[in-house]
């Protein structure tokens, strides 16, 4: 039997830019690319000078060598495109690289290029894989467009639409519509795509998706047992220690979860999110040393990263604090202002400064960063994690400060009122400052305020006035702007009124608001997946 | 308590420096291959003749190259295993392709079939490597020509790499551990096999699994080297 040669792919309409820092790699790239028929080749030779270019042009395709010299990486180049909205849903984006290693197969999907080409290329290459990448490209566009615009369940359709015409080798299709169908909080159709697929072959992926949906659930020690197997037939599957350090987290096994995390480390150890979480559970663990390193891996990978966090250098912050070097953890929290931009950055670690000077007795100095933050943290808009807040509380209590330091509390009882563990930590602190009858009082007035606000809210709606009800969430929000039961009531009762009174830009915009902060904030990521697909319906 | 990352030792080297020769090795393979397409195919002046010794060589060094920093991160389970569907025709293109340059300026003849619209479970890389290896061993040793050939046979997944020169020894043929075939004198370490082999392990489907072999008398008449993917 004789075989056709596959389609010849037309890249002579194709603009195509190389990125390289080796200029005989550029070279043989660029005469590979001429030979399948590229017209419109340009070139860079580090990751700055390509991030101009995709200012500059439109790109079909870009083939970026992941090691860069100095600066940034390939996959920084990446994840600063997209993050500035520089290639577009419809740009084909390879990552080359001359060995395959576990961050390729690993990273988050949103982080991924499109493919990772392994060298060395060849012209078959080009003309089967990165072909069938541009033409397959135009098809996931749609989808693209479809979650770029939040239109999760339009994306779920779409999947579904192009599944049912493919013959195969469409995995990462059914593995997108499993992701969107827990973000929609359609966790029985996902466990049953998962399963489906298990049933078909042993895939690690689907694995780790059905431990996913038992984390999602709470029922974290089946989806520790369900992760140990995976990490143990895997070895080098990193979503796989990522999910697991997370599920032991929620169990309290903080020594556990380092353990998992020096191994995920060791393999790749190019991650600045995951040395981040190494940073802390070691810090959790009081392994000051194992910490101490892992923040400043961290710090070091993002340094040309467009997604920088302050998290490493509060982490780093502490630890040099702890072991009594105030002087160095003042010096990391005057680069975290100069190096990560944000006002939010700016009170994070004005309130860090405090704890560092109280550390080190310096109570003056302690008492001067207090009266230049307490505005701001009053007004409650820091953002700041709600063990942070009670943290610069404490060291406030300490400065004899009570004021500022029970408004604090009150702040983290009122968007936690279900939170016990935090609750517990509350009190303590009142208890501490000698202050705990009036702490207990204040504490209980902040946790009614919630559930007062939301019987009212939920009366009003019960009688028929919707928009009174949606009045009286609107101000409970503004008084818990983290609280995630109350902005998830808000939000049902928006979609209720749409759902009667029809679509409405500001409630719909409103309500997504509400539900994208509660995620942040909530355990109960299922119920914010059905909002947010109940919300999508209304049109 | 030290992290593991940062203590380095022989082994970090060994592994860094193979994926640094590889660099080097594909940039020389490039030029080189660049250079005799300039070439007169068939061209029998002494020079040619010793680029063609060159591109082979090089060749094996990459193969080699290759095989080796992936069984060293398989043994350090460091090894990024994969496994995702894949499109066997697609795969089969690329790998005549691999070899396509060194065939022709041998004037060996390339062949190749496969069932249309043939998707399978396997570690793309790994496959590639093993097959790619399997291929220049081929081309070494055939007469005229060489035929890729995938076949699924009894539920797995076959690929077959067929030649018509004069067959496997016999000594090669029976199931000796990949070691004991070493023999320095001909520069057969038995290594490329030895990859094949550990990559058919890795391939796992419930309680099946992948295995090489050799066979002789293939349909052009010499050797077969078989992987076999459930």
């Amino acid at each position: 039997m004789t075989v056709p040669q596959p389609d010849r792919p037309d890249f002579v309409d194709k603009r195509v830019l190389i990125v390289d820092d080796f200029d005989g790699m550029r070279n043989i790239l660029r005469d590979l690319l001429r030979k399948v028929g590229a017209r419109q080749i340009d070139v860079a030779a580090n990751g700055n000078e390509a991030l101009t270019a995709l200012t500059r042009n439109k790109y079909d395709v870009v083939l970026c060598d992941y090691y860069l010299g100095a600066g940034k990486s390939g996959q920084q180049v990446l994840e600063e495109a997209r993050a500035k909205s520089l290639i577009g849903a419809s740009t084909v984006f390879c990552i080359i690289s001359a060995e395959k290693t576990s961050d390729m197969v690993m990273g988050a999907v949103e982080h991924q290029p499109d493919d990772y080409l392994i060298k060395p290329l060849t012209e078959a290459m080009l003309q089967t894989r990165l072909a069938k990448l541009v033409k397959r490209k135009t098809i996931m566009a749609t989808i693209q467009a479809a979650l770029r615009a939040k239109e999760y369940l339009k994306a779920i359709a779409l999947c579904e639409k192009q599944l049912a015409e493919d013959r195969g080798g469409s995995g990462d299709l059914v593995r997108l519509r499993c992701e969107l169908l827990i973000l929609t909080g359609n966790y029985e159709a996902a466990r049953t795509a998962y399963e489906k697929q298990l049933a078909v072959r042993d895939t690690a992926w689907a694995k780790a998706g059905l431990a996913k949906l038992h984390f999602q659930e709470g029922e974290y020690h089946h989806a520790r047992s369900l992760l140990q197997q995976l990490v143990e037939d895997n070895r080098a599957y990193l979503e796989g220690y990522d999910w697991l350090a997370k599920t032991l987290i929620q169990l309290g096994e903080w020594q556990e979860a380092e353990t998992v995390l020096i191994r995920a480390t060791t393999l790749s150890p190019l991650s600045a999110p995951r040395q981040q979480s190494l940073g802390e559970a070691a810090w959790q663990c009081n392994d000051l040393e194992v910490a101490e390193q892992a923040f400043r891996k961290s710090i070091s990978l993002s340094a040309h990263s467009a997604l920088k966090t302050p998290q490493p250098y509060l982490g780093l912050a502490n630890v040099c604090s702890r072991k009594g070097n105030s002087k160095e953890a003042l010096e990391i929290l005057g680069r975290l202002t100069k190096e990560v931009e944000g006002e939010m950055v700016k009170i994070q670690a004005k309130a860090a400064e405090v704890r560092v000077h109280r550390a080190a007795d310096d109570n003056t100095q302690a008492q001067r960063c207090a009266e230049e933050l307490s505005v701001q943290v009053q007004k409650g808009t820091h953002d700041m994690p709600p063990a942070a807040t009670l943290d610069l509380a404490e060291a406030l209590m300490q400065l004899d400060n009570k004021e500022v330091a029970s408004k604090l509390i009150q702040f983290v009882a009122r968007n936690h009122h279900e939170d016990e563990a935090l609750l517990k930590r509350a009190r303590d602190i009142f208890e501490r400052a000698e202050m705990g009858e009036a702490g207990n009082q204040a504490l209980e007035s902040s946790r009614r305020l919630a559930i007062d606000y939301m019987d009212k809210g939920v009366r009003l709606a019960r009688q028929g006035k919707l928009g009174d009800g949606i009045e009286v969430m609107r101000e409970a929000c503004g008084q818990m702007p983290n609280n995630a039961r109350v902005l998830l009531n808000h939000a049902y009762l928006l979609i209720s009124h749409m759902e009667k009174q029809g679509w409405h830009h500001a409630m719909f915009n409103e309500a997504r608001r509400c539900i994208e902060t509660a995620r942040k904030h909530t355990l109960d990521d299922k119920r914010c997946g059905l909002l947010l697909a109940k919300l999508e319906t209304i049109k | 308590m030290g992290l593991p990352t940062t203590g380095l030792d022989i082994a970090t080297f060994l592994g860094a420096s193979i994926h640094d020769m590889k660099n080097s090795i594909n940039v020389m393979q490039a030029l080189l291959e660049d250079a005799l397409s300039g070439l007169h195919t068939h061209c029998q002046c002494p020079a040619t003749k010793k680029l063609d010794q060159v591109q082979y060589e090089t060749r094996r060094v990459s193969d080699n190259l290759v095989q080796l920093l992936a069984l060293y991160k398989i043994e350090r389970e460091m090894y990024p295993f994969d496994l995702q569907e894949q499109d066997v025709g697609d795969f089969v293109h690329e790998a005549i392709a691999r070899v396509s340059a060194l065939a022709q300026f041998r004037g060996v003849t390339l062949s190749y079939d496969y069932p249309q619209d043939l998707y399978w479970y396997f570690e793309y890389e790994l496959v590639l490597g093993s097959v790619v290896q399997a291929m220049h061993n081929a081309l070494r040793y055939t007469r005229d020509q060489v035929r890729l050939v995938a076949t699924v046979t009894d539920g797995r997944l076959e690929f077959r790499v067929e030649d018509n020169g004069s067959g496997y020894p016999e000594s090669m043929l029976c199931d000796l551990p990949a070691p004991q075939r070493i023999r320095f004198a001909t520069g057969s370490t038995g290594l490329g096999l030895y990859f094949s082999s550990v990559v058919a392990q890795l391939h796992k489907n419930r309680d099946r699994q992948g295995e090489t072999r050799l066979e002789n008398g293939s349909s052009l008449g010499g050797g077969t080297f078989i992987l076999a993917l459930p």
